[in-house]
């Protein structure tokens, strides 16, 4: 566990020296679900902006104001025409119009267009090398994909182009607790955003399909879950474990980790936010009910048939990041059943809801499509999972303070026909790629 | 009505086809000047000035002038006046030969075209070209500018093969030199191999297929013969009744005017087709018939009917003679029965060598044969008959199939004659395999056939072969402009090249490729015994120096070990000195980190974690790998256990061919960080893990925390994890203190990312093998090479391609940078191959040399030196330099002996 940490530290360090702080959503989670927990719902108090941010009037070198047909803020109001001032890579003001403080670059987009707030994907997909989850244990919560982040893939220039700006690396669903999601940026030069940003844990029959009881005694397909039951058994005995402070379970346990349920104690207490991995309405309920009896807040991810059960999620509070749209037929394993409207059934319920998996903003045009409000919409793609992944004070809105990472659009963003002009990280338009020449 | 219609209908579309080519030529003559400028196979002609002229041709090799226009050789000589306006390229100093052929290459061929084979012979390799791949940069680089592609050997008879270029695609047009070159055949090739009665079968059926198509021929020449004879007796009762009618119309009297004699031909046509139109479709016999046509039962009845009434005659009681079923792959088939296309067929083994033949000459056929594993007493039919041969792979790349199992150590060496005809083929999996060329034809001159036959063989031998002896393989006036400027020996792989030529346009040219100062000619008649006496003094004008160049020296030997060395030593007068004249004289080489075949031996399979471990303990000193090293002249190795695990255990040094064989059992430690440790069945089986796992075994945590750390994960009384363990640290504090190396294995970005990571905690030498994708990293590894203890780089061969070009460049920056470099490999000549494609990469020759000769593995991020006094009497008498393939060990000798 130690290194782990140490490898960690080493990935926080290239932040630039950016303190960690936990994520804002699971400090203030509440111990039981009997009371709401307030960090999804309650609406942060909106940010009234006014025109000029403090570092404007600076004129820094290296400013840059954007203009465009219509900011969407989306956690505040949508100024039409509206602008945004960046300034050293964080946005310094947002209004219905700023001047242009000395030296500092305008970018105006044109009537018509819009700005947004970067996208941000809970499960990005691609981009690790080798298998994104450390199959030979069960319980592997300090497992991490940091290192195996091949910083050079494709796959970030494909999510950048689509206008995701961050997302979470999620270990893949084969282990009962597969481990640490970190939050990364698709490009720029500081690529970290928070190297725990969750901890995974699955409730699915994922981790069973792998598991056979008569093979080679010697190898791992022997071994214990070979059933749903015992995913969740497992999953219930390891946080056991954890709460009463036990030796690690060494056939469970990876050996490098040497208090490898110190995670789980952190989830237990409140500390740390968990994004258990389902996808029917049963194991969605036992994820609820697990959750009740050690007292964590969890978020669904996956959720395919959260529509059958909205109720008890918004009873809890509970939110939901749903996978990847798929519309042809059955889902998954489980056979999981699709309806067109999950995201619209779910938000009407008074589930907070997020959009995951690529292609964030087709994602969210379809999902507006077939009945999710269309402000919501864009909401389940920037500020929604940002709060999911405890990263909403950085990311996820149009916001002073806020990392100046925009997507501008050539026109109505809902709208299948609208392209991406450009998108910015860290005040850096990264898309389309700067031209070598330009970049030094 | 549609009828109407299609008759309005068709006239259009003809009269719109016949236009389309006269649009494509406005077309090209609008655009076609400035294409033609931009290509410099244009109308602008180019003098290659200066050069030595290897022109394989009558005037043999000259210093002239070669003047290239519209894609050919306009002129040589060494009096060729320059036309005013051509383009000059220096070229003096360097040698200039006909563009490389390989015969046998899978370059433009997708993966599913190169597996693609048949049985009928109906396949035609143009078909499965993709003229849009990018691979033939790579393979032009080495100086190939022709391939001969083909249907796989999968089949007894795939089809067509064709000659393609070595340079832009675009379309299959452009690249083709020569379609239809040769029908690719095999024999004895697929599941055959053991079994007589499947080599027998697959003889019988592939003469099955040759009697079909034999069969074929004659029914046609039957029916033609039939047909003449028919039209014949046609004709002459047409011109009787023609004759009786004008007999009639004389007769009837002349009043009547000219008019009618004219236009009566016309009508017929024209009546002949509305009678087409009109529904009757296929009541002519035609050339092109299609399957439509042989459905109408009724044809032949109808056919009789018309031809009655055309010929206004009663028409002959048996008609026309019935036409054959047409076949058009029978039809192209034909051609070797004809002699116009050769068979090209692969077989390996004596018998199935003899069968070929029997078929060759059953059948008339021309042949080219290739394979020729073991033609034993075949070989002299093939040489009196100087049937082209194709020769290949010459170099073994991994695994080598079945049939290619029993080629001789010296293969193909006393194959071809003097007089024959053959050419080389790379035989590889990949389409830039073809770039290796040079290397398969320096293997052939390491193994004794003669220089000027193997580039004989590359150009002009190759261009017969394939039949293109009119457009390809020499420099003559005429030829097609492929042409290579080598800044050196073309056969050497370390060669660069400086220019190339496809068809009259540059496609490669590197202003930095200068002559190499090596004098070539160094035929060596090595006299030395078989036994060396105790004491003795041996002499070289080519001694390795430790700068990496070679001089006049001698070493002096004394029991086996090195007593002195110099430009003179000075020994009594009773002590024997053995000249070796312009014999190259170096240290053994030294392959870095290589398990030598020992793999299996030398891993722990219980746990990934196997830091306790000594790869020297498990050291075979006889095994195969090791003998083929000391026979290649590879006398040291860093030994090291198999990269099954993550922590393998500790790397050794070792000598080849020794007695005693280990030097230091321990000088680095063996961490995988790469794909090969990762095993589902134990951890770890993902990167994060296999780091966490190094870290850990580092203890790079603080030290009190080291308690902390999980004991061992193996079956053993506590005792014995114990004592493991404890090994297990002490090695971990030697690499934490610097006091041993890490050998790192890396493949990917990511893996070289988190190596450097451990290399820039650690305070040892770092040894990247592989060395994976450092030129993702090429920042990082320039200043870690530059400060701190050290990075190596252990360069593993690569087989050509783009990839390899970016990996090669930033190793080369790297070593200008102050890393280390190193080379590895598991047998000799790939070893030295990817010394050699380093050099023809611009990696300086001496640099090389010091890597490969003169690194000390048990100090292996130190320069090192040779010869020191003292030292085991382990050194190589080479007929030229090691980094030249086809140079090769004359003699190995081991502790002041010959190695046997």
């Amino acid at each position: 566990m130690r290194c782990c940490k140490i490898m960690l530290e080493r990935f926080q360090d290239r932040r630039a020296g950016q303190g960690l702080p936990l994520p804002e959503s699971s400090r203030t989670m509440s111990r039981s679900l009997h009371l709401r927990i307030r960090a999804w719902v309650a609406a942060a108090a909106p940010l009234v902006l006014l025109a000029v941010g403090p570092a404007a009037a600076a004129g820094d070198d290296g400013d840059v104001l954007i203009r465009a047909g219509s900011v969407v803020t989306v956690e505040g109001e949508t100024f039409a025409p509206g602008a945004v001032l960046v300034s050293g890579g964080v946005i310094a003001g947002v209004g219905a119009s700023i001047e242009a403080p000395e030296g500092a670059e305008v970018l105006d987009l044109g009537e018509g267009t819009t700005l947004l707030p970067g996208f941000v994907d809970v499960d990005l997909p691609g981009g690790v090398t080798g298998p994104s989850v450390e199959v030979t244990r069960e319980i592997t919560p300090r497992f991490n994909p940091l290192p195996a982040i091949d910083w050079s893939s494709r796959s970030f220039v494909e999510a950048l182009a689509g206008g995701t700006t961050a997302g979470a690396f999620i270990p893949l669903s084969e282990n009962v607790v597969p481990g640490m999601a970190p939050v990364v940026k698709t490009a720029g030069s500081r690529r970290v955003v928070e190297a725990e940003a969750a901890l995974v844990v699955t409730v699915a029959s994922d981790p069973a399909s792998r598991n056979r009881s008569r093979t080679r005694p010697d190898s791992i397909y022997v071994r214990q879950p070979t059933n749903r039951m015992g995913v969740v058994a497992m999953l219930r005995e390891a946080l056991n474990r954890a709460s009463r402070g036990a030796e690690p379970d060494l056939d469970t346990t990876l050996p490098v980790e040497a208090d490898p349920y110190e995670p789980l104690r952190d989830v237990i207490q409140g500390r740390r936010s968990v994004l258990a991995i389902s996808r029917t309405d049963y194991d969605i309920l036992t994820v609820l009910r697990l959750a009740g009896e050690f007292g964590y807040a969890p978020i669904i991810l996956g959720g395919q048939e959260a529509y059958k059960v909205a109720g008890p999620l918004a009873a809890t509070g509970v939110p939901v990041v749903l996978g990847p749209l798929r519309i042809n037929g059955p889902y998954g394993p489980e056979r999981t059943e699709l309806a067109w409207n999950t995201a619209g059934v779910l938000h009407e319920a008074g589930v907070a809801v997020a959009l995951s998996g690529g292609d964030l903003l087709e994602q969210a045009r379809f999902a507006a499509r077939f009945g999710l409000p269309e402000e919501e919409a864009l909401k389940a793609i920037t500020i929604g999972p940002a709060r999911v992944l405890g990263v909403a004070d950085r990311l996820g809105s149009i916001a002073v303070g806020k990392a100046a990472d925009l997507v501008a659009l050539e026109g109505d963003p809902l709208e299948f026909t609208t392209p991406v002009r450009w998108v910015m990280v860290d005040g850096v338009v990264q898309f389309p790629r700067p031209k070598p020449s330009e970049e030094d | 009505m549609p009828m109407m219609m299609l008759r309005l209908a068709l006239p259009l579309v003809l009269a719109s086809l016949m236009m389309m080519p006269r649009l494509r030529e406005a077309r090209a003559e609008e655009g076609g000047d400035a294409e033609a400028d931009a290509r410099s196979g244009g109308s602008r002609a180019i003098a290659l000035v200066g050069g030595r002229l290897v022109t394989q041709a009558e005037a043999g090799t000259i210093e002239g002038t070669i003047l290239v226009r519209d894609g050919r050789i306009e002129a040589v000589g060494e009096a060729v006046e320059i036309p005013e306006g051509a383009e000059r390229i220096d070229v003096s100093g360097l040698t200039v030969t006909p563009g490389l052929i390989d015969a046998r290459s899978v370059l433009w061929l997708p993966a599913a075209t190169q597996r693609d084979g048949g049985n009928d012979g109906a396949l035609d390799i143009l078909d499965g070209v993709d003229p849009f791949a990018e691979d033939w940069h790579d393979v032009a680089r080495s100086g190939v500018t022709a391939v001969a592609v083909q249907p796989s050997n999968s089949g007894r008879l795939g089809g067509r093969g064709a000659v393609l270029r070595v340079g832009p695609g675009g379309t299959v047009e452009d690249l083709t030199i020569k379609g239809d070159a040769f029908v690719q055949a095999a024999l004895g090739v697929n599941n055959a191999s053991g079994n007589s009665v499947l080599r027998y079968q697959q003889f019988e059926q592939l003469k099955r297929t040759l009697d079909g198509v034999k069969r074929y021929k004659e029914e046609w020449e039957t029916y033609e013969k039939a047909l003449a004879k028919y039209n014949e007796a046609k004709e002459k009762a047409e011109k009787e009744a023609k004759e009786k009618a004008e007999k009639e119309a004389e007769e009837k009297g002349e009043e009547d005017d000219e008019s009618g004699d004219q236009p009566e031909p016309e009508k017929d046509e024209s009546k002949e087709e509305d009678d087409d139109d009109e529904g009757s479709s296929g009541t002519r016999p035609r050339q092109d018939e299609d399957e439509e046509d042989d459905d109408e039962g009724e044809t032949p009845a109808k056919e009789d009917e018309e031809e009655s009434k055309e010929a206004e005659k009663d028409a002959k009681a048996d008609g026309p003679p019935k036409e054959p079923e047409r076949d058009e792959t029978k039809e192209f088939l034909v051609k070797l029965l004809t002699g116009e296309v050769p068979l090209r067929i692969e077989v390996h083994r004596e018998d199935d060598l003899n069968n070929a033949v029997a078929l060759a000459k059953e059948f008339d056929l021309k042949l080219i044969v290739e394979g020729l594993s073991e033609p034993r007493s075949a070989r002299e039919g093939l040489v009196k008959s100087r049937t082209p041969m194709v020769l290949g792979p010459i170099l073994e790349s991994g695994g080598r199939p079945s049939y290619r199992r029993d080629r001789d150590r010296s293969w193909p060496a006393g194959l071809p004659a003097e007089d024959s005809r053959w050419a080389i083929g790379t035989y590889g999996d990949r389409p830039s395999d073809s770039a290796l060329l040079r290397a398969h034809a320096a293997a052939a001159v390491a193994r004794g056939v003669p220089r000027d036959q193997v580039l004989r063989a590359l150009t002009a031998g190759a261009a017969e072969v394939l039949g293109l002896a009119d457009e390809l393989g020499t420099i003559a006036e005429g030829k097609r402009a492929d042409l290579v400027a080598f800044a050196g020996d073309p056969i050497d792989p370390s060669t660069a090249v400086a220019l190339v030529l496809s068809g009259g346009e540059v496609v490669v040219r590197d202003e930095d490729a200068t002559p190499a100062e090596d004098d070539l000619a160094t035929v060596v008649d090595l006299d030395l015994p078989d036994r060396l006496p105790g004491r003795y003094v041996l002499q070289t004008r080519r001694l390795l120096n430790d700068d990496g160049t070679t001089g006049p020296g001698a070493l002096l030997v004394v029991e086996g070990r090195i007593e002195a060395s110099g430009e003179a030593v000075d020994a009594g007068d009773d002590i024997p000195v053995f000249d070796v004249g312009d014999a190259t004289v170096t240290p053994g080489l030294l392959t870095a980190h290589s398990t030598l075949g020992q793999g299996r031996a030398v891993a722990e399979s219980a746990g990934a974690d196997a830091g306790f471990l000594r790869a020297v303990d498990a050291f075979d000193p006889t095994g195969r790998s090791v003998r083929e090293m000391v026979r290649g002249g590879v006398l040291r190795a860093g030994f090291a256990p198999g990269s099954g695990n993550v922590i393998g255990g500790a790397v050794g040094a070792v000598r080849l061919g020794a007695v005693d064989p280990v030097v230091e059992p321990i000088i680095g430690m063996n961490l995988v960080l790469s794909e090969a440790s990762r095993n589902l069945e134990r951890f770890p089986v993902s990167l994060p893990g296999q780091y966490a796992l190094i870290r850990q075994f580092l203890g790079t945590q603080d030290e009190a925390d080291q308690d902390a750390r999980r004991s061992l994960d193996y079956y053993l009384t506590g005792p014995a994890i114990d004592r493991l363990d404890a090994t297990r640290r002490e090695r971990a504090a030697a690499l934490r203190d610097g006091r041993c190396g890490a050998f790192i294995e890396v493949g990917e970005a990511t893996e070289v990312a988190l190596a450097l990571d451990l290399a820039e905690e650690l305070g040892s030498c770092v040894a990247l093998v592989g060395p994976g994708a450092i030129e993702e990293q090429a920042d990082r590894v320039a200043r870690l090479a530059g400060e701190g203890p050290g990075l190596v780089l252990v360069v593993r061969p690569m087989p050509p391609g783009p990839e390899r070009s970016r990996r090669w460049a930033s190793v080369c920056e790297a070593v200008e940078a102050g890393a280390g470099l190193l080379f590895s490999a598991d047998d000799p000549e790939g070893l030295r191959l990817a010394a050699a494609s380093m050099v023809a990469a611009g990696l300086p020759r001496a640099a090389a040399i010091r890597a490969l000769a003169i690194a000390n593995p048990a100090d292996f991020d130190e320069p090192g030196s040779c010869w020191d006094a003292g030292s085991p009497a382990d050194f190589v008498v080479w007929d030229d330099s090691p980094i030249d393939l086809s140079s090769r060990p004359l003699a190995v000798v081991v502790d002041g002996e010959i190695a046997p």
